[in-house]
């Protein structure tokens, strides 16, 4: 192990060598830009860089073969600031700035393989381009957004939430788009237990009695809700459609969105207790059928 | 189409009750809207999707935060969490947004890795 490795601070990594790899590729298009590279260690092969601090290989485990969720990316730490320092950096123009740039783009790309591990592996094809996209729309948005950090949570952890709303949307919008969506579907939180959907074999009485319900709810939504309303109830509740696509469609953003569906909730609610029905009772009733 | 509104008007004329014509009324309407979504293609009301919803309005409270306001609030709450605060008793209304948004909640779950996987290094 050279002396130069040990020179550098920070603690010890794990990280796999197809990481590392993917790593190395990323730098050496930041360098043909003209961007200036996180560290010098990154010119020796992985191979010489197998065994040697600070790369780790989790024992046990073939290089390559490693989860990526388990994957510890860890690489030289940069200047650290407190918030102030940030915001003056950023805020300063020349050298400085483009310093805390460099490291405020280093800090995004560090935190994006865990913000996706759920959704994306740091190997795949589409990873390296996401990531290069996110990185600089949060960037161009952190200093456009600068004015609005109020300094409640560390800068970075505001910076982290800014690339993670961005790759998302992204994301979740390429999925949609490409009609890939069976992972989003596997992973989507199901809002009614399967008991309630499965047929469970009611008795005559039972199952009239929640026909009539439904058939009763179905007229409250109809003449209740305004158009609008009812298509983005139906859009979200039936098919599994992102929020911001269903804003998309409805000519609104996210936010408005969410107001419409809660206004659109509570107005079937207050109608449904208008006409005797206990929303709990309701659906408590649909449980036992 | 046609047909049933004019028998429906021809009802109308006929019942002097004007509640009873407000109702008809009403039925027509809704008539014409349900061709409406039948032309544009849109999905019924399915017995499934009405169970959704009305789920979904159980946990529905008068007082919500919506998605920007929970996204303005969320580094700060993560961090909260992170340090092992009772952030759910502390804040419950960002709690409740987390637990019925979908999109929202997975932004934070995201957030919480980077900080865990910051933590741990």
């Amino acid at each position: 192990m050279s002396a130069l490795y040990c020179s550098i601070p920070g603690p010890v990594s794990n990280i796999s060598v197809k990481a590392f790899r993917t790593y190395a590729v990323r730098e050496k298009i930041s360098k043909k830009r003209g961007r200036a590279t996180h560290a010098p260690f990154f010119r020796a092969s992985p191979i010489q860089l197998r065994n040697s601090w600070p790369f780790n290989i989790i024992p046990g485990k073939q290089a390559g073969s490693l989860n990526y969720t388990h994957i510890h990316y860890n690489f030289p730490h940069m200047t650290t600031r407190t918030n102030d320092q940030w915001l003056s950096d950023l805020r300063t123009d020349g050298a400085t700035r483009e310093a805390a740039l460099e490291d405020l783009r280093a800090i995004i790309a560090r935190g994006l393989p865990f913000a996706l591990s759920r959704w994306l592996s740091p190997a795949s094809p589409q990873f390296e381009s996401l990531t290069e996209e996110v990185t600089q729309e949060t960037l161009l948005r952190v200093l456009d957004q600068l004015h609005t950090f109020e300094g409640r949570s560390m800068f970075t952890t505001w910076v982290h939430k800014i690339a993670i709303r961005i790759a998302l949307t992204e994301l979740r919008r390429k999925r949609w788009q490409d009609s890939s969506l069976d992972e989003m579907v596997d992973n989507e939180e199901i809002l009614v237990s399967p008991r309630i959907l499965e047929d469970s074999h009611p008795t005559p009485e039972e199952s009239a009695e929640r026909t009539d319900m439904l058939a009763r709810i179905r007229r409250v939504i109809n003449e209740e809700l305004t158009e609008r309303q009812r298509r983005a109830l139906i859009m979200l509740g039936m098919q599994g459609m992102p929020m911001e696509e269903a804003a998309r469609r409805l000519k609104t953003n996210r936010n408005a969105l969410y107001k419409l569906l809660h206004d659109a909730r509570l107005r079937l609610r207050q109608r449904l207790q208008a006409e005797g029905l206990d929303v709990q009772e309701v659906f408590s009733a649909f449980e036992k059928v | 189409m046609y047909r049933k509104f004019f028998l429906l008007s021809k009802k109308c004329k006929k019942v002097p009750d004007l509640h009873v014509k407000t109702l008809a009324l009403m039925k027509i309407m809704l008539f014409f809207k349900s061709q409406i979504r039948k032309l544009r293609g849109e999905p019924a009301l399915s017995d499934e999707l009405v169970t959704r919803i009305m789920h979904r309005l159980v946990v529905t409270d008068d007082e919500e935060l919506s998605c920007d306001e929970v996204f303005a609030l969320v580094d700060e709450y993560a961090e909260a969490s992170q340090r092992g605060e009772n952030v759910a008793s502390l804040k419950p209304l960002i709690r409740h947004h987390l637990d019925t948004c979908r999109e929202c909640d997975e932004e934070y779950q995201a957030l919480l890795r980077i900080l865990e996987g910051s933590n741990s290094n």
